[in-house]
């Protein structure tokens, strides 16, 4: 392999890694605060590439553009999820919580089918097929876009999380429901708040993925898997964590890719996943947790 | 005398019941899944088929019997595939199988036909060994998908024969038992035909990304590239190789290659090639007659695939017609006798649908352009609609 396919893996995985990481951070988000996993996840994201798509063929609204107005439909999503659905399944064992949010996803897909079709749908831009060359790499111009934006948007999160009172009561929460709700913390609001933003984030990442690849009714599928695997890489629940694990999943892909044969690099972030549990179960940035 | 008229109106009622007693066809397909799309269009071909079938006063060879289907869902999936089979032959007592779209689901589905002694018509499964295995209840409309190999190195060097210089071809597949088969066929069957491959690039099925691919395949400076992938893969590569600014001529294999998606990429993809088991503008009266009942019933034009589904659907009617019985095995015989160089089941690119010794069925692929933002066959020249466009 020469120097300059290396090179345009290592750009090539960058550039995943920073949407993955916006995928997986809302995933990890959720869980942190409110210890459940959203298997549904993927499934927000397909209705945010459809929301994408139609503001861009019924409306002519540019993707990005458009995530003004998807992001805040996503976060409206994101709470009714909280008050139709999480809110009681919060009450349930594990394995229900599991069965609930899976079972969303199945119905999910299966109304954008009956909705939308299984046909793939296109933003077909000029700058689609456009690509900026840097030395001897070449990027293209949407996932150049998409890296930026969202690397800009993972930045705020974290000095949200870090920095603001917000972020505080949050932290709060996930560290200790009861403790948070004894300090006077409304917890109720901290998740539906926790809701909002983790599905609002794929209001972002939505539109910009859809000017880059397609959306059908499974696309959301293609991205769980590789969100979990992020998410547990990092550890469970942890924000810096999960933008590692993104960083890891997507330059291995990318350069195992230009190494082997598809098959082979698509078990690679596996087999990290497994090394990095069986020396650190508790996921690489999560310290070991109290019982 | 009363008791007696009951008797024979009785006697008649049964019998007339008798006779319409329909012939049960079982359908495989992907209703939901990932496949979905493509599991809808091939049902809307099979009931388009019966309902002419049916309309046309049903099978003349079983007093007029009417045809069933019998549609179950696989859900794109084998082991779901391989349980409708059973409960279709076990259960519902149908006279044949047809399906089961994938390879992957074909597969197992068919060993339940073979074991229960009842005809499976594979529609659209390419996988050699499907008919290589000496079964013999397994019967198949479409090609072998190493026949692509002998088409395209055909069609490689009608190009050369036109002046278009074609000296490197590169592979790009998914790296599934899809794009494995096909390649596989491509790099034992174009060197014997002069035709150099120099280079090979695989990515996996739903890739986000294949900007690395797309720069290896333009480090390999061919002037060909022949693609094996489903349509939503093909998007993301040929966006990839736009950016790099590297336009080799394309060859895409397969129905998802005269995909109506693909057109939406508009001027990126005029020119391109596709390599095909069947097309709606096919120079012969049969796919004439499908292309316009199906338009009709549907608002849209047929893919491959609902060619291939609707001649199965046919074949099985006439067969059925032919031998004057629905019995499984007797079915299974008059399918094995079956030569139909006209009507309806002929619409497929060869001389007439039959079946050899393997229950294959002896048919070539045709190749596509997209000239005019629209889907034209162009060879070979006994079929096509329209000729070659060469302007790149």
């Amino acid at each position: 392999m020469s120097l300059d396919i290396f090179l345009q893996a290592i750009v090539s995985g960058l550039a995943n890694a920073a949407m993955y990481a916006l995928i997986a951070v809302g995933l990890t988000l959720v869980f942190g605060v409110m210890r459940i996993i959203n298997f549904a996840h993927g499934e927000f994201l397909m209705i945010a590439m459809y929301a994408g798509y139609f503001a861009w063929s019924l409306l002519g609204i540019d993707p990005i553009v458009a995530i003004v107005l998807v992001t805040p439909v996503l976060m409206i999503l994101g709470t009714l999820l909280y008050s139709g659905v999480m809110r009681f399944a919060l009450r349930v064992p594990e394995i229900n919580q599991m069965a609930v949010t899976l079972g969303l996803s199945m119905l999910f897909q299966h109304l954008a089918l009956v909705a939308f079709t299984g046909d793939n749908m296109l933003v077909t831009q000029a700058r689609a097929v456009a690509g900026v060359e840097l030395g001897p790499v070449v990027v293209q111009v949407n996932q150049l876009i998409a890296c930026g934006i969202s690397m800009a948007l993972l930045a705020t999160l974290y000095l949200v999380l870090q920095r603001t009172d917000f972020g505080l009561i949050m932290r709060a929460v996930a560290q200790s429901r009861d403790g948070a709700a004894l300090s006077g913390i409304d917890v109720t609001g901290v998740y539906k708040w926790a809701m909002a933003v983790g599905i609002g984030t794929l209001g972002v990442a939505g539109p910009l993925l859809v000017s880059i690849l397609y959306v059908n009714p499974h696309v959301g599928a293609l991205f769980t898997l590789k969100a979990f695997v992020i998410v547990i890489l990092g550890g469970l629940g942890n924000f810096t964590g999960a933008l590692l694990g993104a960083l890891i999943v997507g330059l291995a892909e990318s350069i195992a890719g230009a190494w082997f044969s598809a098959s082979v690099a698509a078990a690679v972030p596996f087999v990290i996943l497994i090394l990095i549990l069986l020396t650190r179960p508790e996921g690489l940035m999560n310290r070991s947790r109290r019982a | 005398m009363l008791a007696q008229l009951a008797v024979a109106l009785a006697a008649a009622f049964f019998a007339s019941a008798h006779a319409a007693e329909p012939l049960k066809i079982g359908v495989l397909a992907p209703i939901t899944g990932a496949t979905a799309a493509d599991g809808a269009r091939l049902v809307k071909a099979h009931q388009l088929a019966v309902k002419e079938i049916n309309a046309g006063g049903g099978i003349a060879g079983l007093e007029g019997a009417k045809v069933e289907l019998l549609i179950a869902d696989t859900q794109s999936k084998p082991e779901v595939g391989r349980h409708a089979a059973e409960r279709l032959i076990a259960r519902d007592e149908v006279s044949a199988l047809l399906g089961a779209w994938a390879s992957a689901v074909t597969m197992p589905s068919m060993q339940v036909a073979e074991r229960y002694r009842t005809p499976f018509i594979v529609t659209s499964a390419v996988t050699d060994s499907i008919t290589e295995r000496n079964l013999q209840f397994v019967f198949r409309v479409s090609p072998k998908g190493s026949w692509a190999a002998r088409d395209v190195g055909s069609f490689i060097n009608y190009l050369r024969g036109k002046g278009v210089a074609i000296d490197k071809v590169a592979l790009a597949y998914e790296d599934g038992p899809f794009g494995q088969a096909v390649s596989k066929g491509y790099k034992k069957g174009l060197p014997a035909q002069g035709i150099h491959i120099v280079g090979e690039e695989t990515f996996r099925t739903g890739s986000p990304d294949m900007s690395t691919q797309a720069a290896k395949l333009k480090a390999t400076g061919a002037d060909l590239l022949l693609i094996v992938c489903y349509v939503d893969d093909e998007v993301v590569l040929l966006r990839a190789l736009a950016a790099q600014r590297y336009k080799p001529r394309v060859l895409g294999y397969g129905g998802g290659h005269v995909h109506p998606t693909l057109l939406q990429l508009g001027p990126m993809v005029e020119g391109a090639f596709g390599i095909v088991e069947w097309m709606p503008d096919l120079k012969k009266a049969a796919t004439e007659h499908f292309a316009e009942a199906y338009q009709a019933a549907y608002g849209e034009m047929p893919l491959s695939n609902a060619a291939q589904a609707y001649a199965a659907t046919w074949a099985i009617a006439l067969a059925a017609d032919a031998g004057r019985s629905r019995d499984p095995i007797k079915l299974r015989d008059s399918l094995r006798a079956l030569r139909l160089d006209s009507g309806p089941a002929s619409l497929l690119p060869n001389d007439a649908l039959a079946f050899d010794a393997a229950g294959q069925n002896n048919v070539g692929n045709v190749i596509s352009q997209v000239i005019g933002g629209r889907f034209v066959t162009i060879w070979p020249e006994a079929v096509a609609g329209q000729s070659l466009r060469l302007a790149h």
